[in-house]
């Protein structure tokens, strides 16, 4: 069954890591981007994907406060914080609001922890 | 140096990485959240680093510097402001010491404080760039902007050069990151980052 | 440990180039002085020298094949762990100062192994052996250094506490124990920036003893010294609110600053001090007008709009107290309409 995917991360090269790798695991999904915690807002608020991955440090709307935001207009979609911000009470903050948690680098197998999270949704 | 918009991207997320695993060091020593922030990497020639510092070239730094060398050699510089290295340390100490007082401990905390922003930039450019880099002790120099920077380079060379702010208990430091490279790592860099690249 | 080149059997894994010798400069290993250990990748001791052994206690035997980081009863600490991981596998070398950490190792002096107060202050570089021991070994080793520091925190606390004694010195009148004109200069451009943040007044007294050279000459410089003494005692006592600022400023003449005191509240300060002057009752017959010590007093009071009124402050008290002094003194003088301009009188 196909499913959909926002790829949140203001760096174009991260998103493109991401969506390689996903696609790798995935090829038949839809990969969509935002650069931004505002442009993820617009496209979700336009049509939900199935899936999000959110990176934490961004200008603008930070990931957490895009991630609260989304869970307020669109409930069902489900979200993973990958990013490289490591920090104890990043992965507090994380657990307090029910997201999940994966560390960058994007790699293989990081990718793979994010895409174990979206499956276990189902 | 010649990057794109892509391959400076890139470089981008890579030194934030390292930044992201230095943070979390700092805030192990400090039992406080350390937030550090690097806003975007300039690529400078040496000529335009000393017009750039020809108006802070005098100031007065305390500098942590490491050279690493490899496939990529390059000479790597934490700067402050003189007085707000000492800041620094006081932030991660716990700030109740005077300043005065912070002055002895100042130069071994610098070094490494320096040590480890550096060693955790450089882990994650080698890492995701697939390369093998040695890396040394670091020194600290008490002394002005351009006799830090300037002290050894090839014409020709280029300059990375990153703001980086540390924020500690809402009390904020401001530093900046310069990685020195000659010619022939200038070239390698480029061709690895293109690499990386091609391979996202 | 015979100077020979025999291999290091009581410290460790011998490390052996050819057949069995060790090159005898490392012999050196033994007498250094600062901790030496050699770890493999595992984290595992190969190589600790006998520095290391006397200040942690313990013999080669029951360190070498053990991890460092779980051999002690006092384990090396958790930031220790993190930072030899990290080194390993980073391949760069690493440091532990020891202003930002508490002691990494168990290292005590020699003779007071296990006192927690005789822990030694410690340095630590974890240097990875690099490239060249992973090619010729079988593995990469990490080298671990340690280095007693304890002198040089012992040495930069004594000369703190000398540096404070030292400041305390500058900024303290030695005769009489009150503030200093250093002092006060400082606690003025304090005060000024305050009251220019807060728009409140700021308030000035000048005093200055009447008569005190001829008092010096008559009655001699430990009596005058004596007097001075007493004054200050006096304005002690007078001067209590905790932000009020009491200082010598020259010879016979003190100041005293009054943050957040308009011009009546000056003056009643002031007239306090006349009084209690004149209630110490401390002969002076070698003066005119009077038989005992008494104070002139000028008093002023501005809110400031900018620091170069700390200026202004000073010369309106120091104007009234001059029309204090004309006026025959042991009184108090405001002058509301000197003029702050100097250049113009």
């Amino acid at each position: 069954m196909t499913h959909s995917v926002l790829i949140v991360d203001d760096s174009r090269v991260s998103r493109m890591m991401i969506k390689a790798r996903m696609q790798a695991v995935h090829p038949d999904w839809t990969y969509l981007e935002a650069g931004s915690g505002d442009e993820a807002l617009t496209m979700v608020a336009a049509g939900a994907p199935d899936y999000l991955t959110m990176d934490m440090n961004m200008p603008g709307l930070t990931g957490f406060e895009a991630a609260e935001q989304i869970r307020a207009i669109a409930p069902s979609v489900y979200m993973v914080m990958l990013t490289a911000n490591i920090q104890e009470s990043s992965r507090a903050k994380s657990e307090a609001m029910n997201l999940k948690f994966v560390q960058k680098p994007i790699t293989d197998a990081s990718i793979k922890q994010v895409l174990d999270h979206f499956t276990a949704a189902a | 140096m010649k990057l794109d918009e892509l391959a400076l991207d890139a470089l981008t997320e890579l030194f934030n990485l390292g930044v992201g695993q230095a943070a979390s060091a700092f805030s192990q020593i400090a039992g406080d959240t350390v937030q550090l922030t690097v806003p975007r990497v300039r690529i400078m020639t040496h000529g335009e680093l000393s017009h750039y510092l020809g108006e802070g070239g005098t100031t007065a730094v305390s500098a942590v510097r490491q050279r690493y060398s490899g496939a990529i050699n390059s000479e790597a510089v934490l700067m402050f402001p003189a007085e707000r290295g000492l800041q620094l340390v006081q932030m991660m100490v716990g700030g109740e010491l005077p300043l005065d007082q912070l002055a002895e401990m100042e130069q071994e905390a610098l070094s490494e404080i320096g040590n480890i922003l550096l060693n955790s930039v450089m882990a994650s450019v080698a890492d995701a760039l697939q390369i093998q880099l040695d890396g040394s002790l670091p020194t600290v120099e008490l002394s002005h902007v351009d006799s830090v920077l300037n002290g050894q380079h090839e014409a020709g060379g280029a300059v990375l050069m990153i703001d980086i702010q540390f924020e500690v208990a809402a009390r904020e430091v401001k530093g900046l990151l310069a990685f020195l490279l000659d010619v022939a790592s200038q070239d390698a860099l480029e061709q690895l980052i293109a690499r990386f690249v091609a391979g996202a | 440990m015979t100077l020979t080149d025999a291999p290091f059997t009581d410290a460790g894994v011998p490390m052996t180039e050819g057949a069995g010798s060790v090159p005898w400069p490392l012999v050196a290993l033994v007498h250094l002085q600062a901790g030496i250990l050699i770890l493999d990748a595992a984290g595992k001791v190969v190589f600790v020298n006998e520095w290391f052994l006397k200040r942690c206690g313990m013999a080669a035997d029951a360190l070498v094949g053990h991890q460092l980081t779980e051999v002690f009863d006092r384990p090396a600490t958790a930031s220790f762990a993190r930072r030899l991981a990290l080194s390993q596998k980073t391949g760069f070398p690493a440091m532990l100062s020891h202003s930002l950490h508490a002691p990494p190792l168990p290292l005590y002096m020699p003779h007071l192994i296990g006192h927690a107060a005789a822990i030694l202050s410690q340095s630590v570089h974890i240097i990875p052996m690099g490239k060249w021991t992973a090619q010729r070994h079988d593995q990469a080793y990490t080298l671990v250094q340690v280095t007693d520091v304890t002198p040089t925190v012992r040495r930069e606390s004594l000369l703190r506490t000398r540096a404070d004694e030292m400041e305390l010195m500058a900024r303290v009148d030695a005769l009489t124990g009150i503030g200093n004109r250093r002092a006060f200069s400082e606690s003025l451009d304090t005060e000024v920036r305050a009251a220019m943040r807060t728009g409140t007044p700021l308030g000035l007294l000048m005093m200055d003893i009447d008569y005190f050279k001829p008092y010096n000459d008559h009655y001699g410089h430990p009596a005058g010294d004596r007097c001075l003494r007493e004054v200050a005692t006096m304005l002690q006592r007078v001067v209590r609110r905790p932000r009020d600022r009491l200082a010598r400023y020259g010879g016979e003449e003190f100041v005293v600053l009054l943050p957040g005191t308009p011009v009546d509240g000056v003056l009643e300060v002031g007239r306090e001090v006349i009084e209690q002057m004149r209630k110490l009752r401390l002969p002076h017959l070698a003066r005119q007008g009077g038989d005992i010590v008494t104070l002139s007093v000028g008093a002023a009071s501005i809110v400031p709009k900018h620091i170069d009124e700390a200026g202004t402050l000073l010369r309106k008290a120091d104007d009234a107290l001059y029309e204090a002094k004309a006026a025959g003194r042991d009184r108090l003088c405001y002058a509301p309409t000197v003029k702050t301009d100097p250049s113009v009188v």
